[in-house]
């Protein structure tokens, strides 16, 4: 059935690609095509390594500060898009490792969604938390360019199905292989809301 | 069209350009087309299709310089042009249903119909791997994720499609 599922896919796509009638428009004039100096090469290593620690101490900043932006696509029945639910709102928020694999988040994701003391959840990607990260860290772009998506942890808010079932929530999910801490959404949004916070410390 | 780009040492690396392929409007015209198609295929319109990849000519464009992998970068730029799209086009279904409809059209064959209503990166990923022909490292780099997400997202989204086309 999968393979049969396969071609017919591969087929109808080809199909529908075929139909659509393409007339390559002539392209921006030439003076347009103007061709930027190549970016200076990054820093060596050390900077690199000087940021990827830094990113330990900004984590915290990154994911609190972040109310919306790319993720991914509803998966889950009870999973809504990440600016669906504002930090304030999130009755805990739990902190994946960065090196959590997909499975130790798909794991965090079916628990949320099968869970009764579960109303809502949304995830945030690598995508989203370097976006945050990115602005965050606009006056060092030195930094940013060290930092890939991959150096940062994805994130889960959770809206409760009731208040009083927030606290078995979170002994559910401290146990769960790949998180690594959990907070209230109050909690998170107290943390450092100043302007570009994480610039002059982290600065070169 | 004047050739640019292949002069003073302003391009980065070409390796995922065959010979001879070393300017931008080379890009251009070998790459709008089946950009296009991609997504047309990701957004279900042909004339956004069209506009999202004007506009990821542009992003090329504008990083020209530094980028290393023109075509990958373009790939990526149109994908996430479209998830952009997709995004915009919840939001606004979300608000006023009664206005934005979805994509698919009555002609539209119901496999297509399903991937349309997949969840965007299942409907990218099953793109890329079954129309584009990418490998799973291809479309990772292109969805920012990592292989075994990859074929997670082609997992569930062919899940899906089977439950649709299955009686």
């Amino acid at each position: 059935m999968t393979e049969s599922t396969e071609r017919a896919l591969r087929v109808a796509l080809i199909e529908a690609a075929e139909q659509v009638h393409v007339d390559v428009p002539p392209g921006p004039e030439p003076a347009a095509w103007r061709v930027e100096p190549p970016r200076r090469t990054r820093r060596p290593l050390l900077v690199a390594a000087a940021a990827v620690l830094a990113i330990a101490a900004v984590v915290g900043v990154v994911a609190v500060r972040h109310d919306g932006g790319p993720s991914v696509g509803p998966a889950a029945e009870k999973e809504v898009r990440s600016d669906s639910i504002p930090l304030t709102s999130a009755d805990l928020v739990v902190w994946m490792k960065v090196d959590a694999s997909d499975e130790q988040v798909t794991a965090v994701r079916d628990l949320l969604d099968a869970s009764s003391d579960v109303e809502s959840f949304s995830f945030d990607d690598r995508d989203a938390a370097y976006q945050e990260f990115s602005r965050i860290f606009s006056c060092n772009p030195d930094l940013v360019d060290s930092i890939s998506p991959q150096d940062l942890p994805e994130s889960f808010r959770i809206v409760a199905a009731a208040p009083e079932t927030v606290a078995a929530l979170r002994a559910a999910l401290i146990g769960e292989v790949g998180v690594d801490s959990i907070s209230t959404g109050a909690d998170a949004a107290r943390e450092p809301t100043r302007p570009n916070a994480g610039c002059a410390p982290q600065g070169p | 069209v004047e050739s640019i780009g292949d002069g003073g040492g302003a391009l980065v690396g070409v390796e995922d350009r065959p010979t001879g392929r070393t300017s931008l409007d080379d890009l251009y015209r070998d790459e709008f087309e089946r950009m296009v198609r991609l997504a047309y295929l990701l957004t279900g319109s042909s004339a956004v299709a069209e506009d999202l990849v004007q506009d990821s000519f542009v992003r090329v464009q504008q990083k020209w310089g530094s980028i290393r992998q023109p075509s990958a970068y373009l790939r990526t730029s149109v994908v996430n042009a479209c998830r952009a799209h997709h995004r915009t086009t919840k939001r606004h279904q979300a608000r006023f249903p009664e206005l934005v409809t979805e994509m698919v059209t009555p002609e539209t064959p119901m496999l297509l119909d399903a991937l349309a209503r997949l969840p965007y990166r299942q409907r990218a990923a099953l793109v890329l791997k079954f129309y584009e022909d990418r490998s799973e490292a291809d479309i990772a780099e292109t969805l920012k994720c990592r292989p075994a997400t990859v074929r997670s997202l082609v997992h569930r989204g062919l899940a899906t499609l089977r439950r649709v086309i299955t009686p």
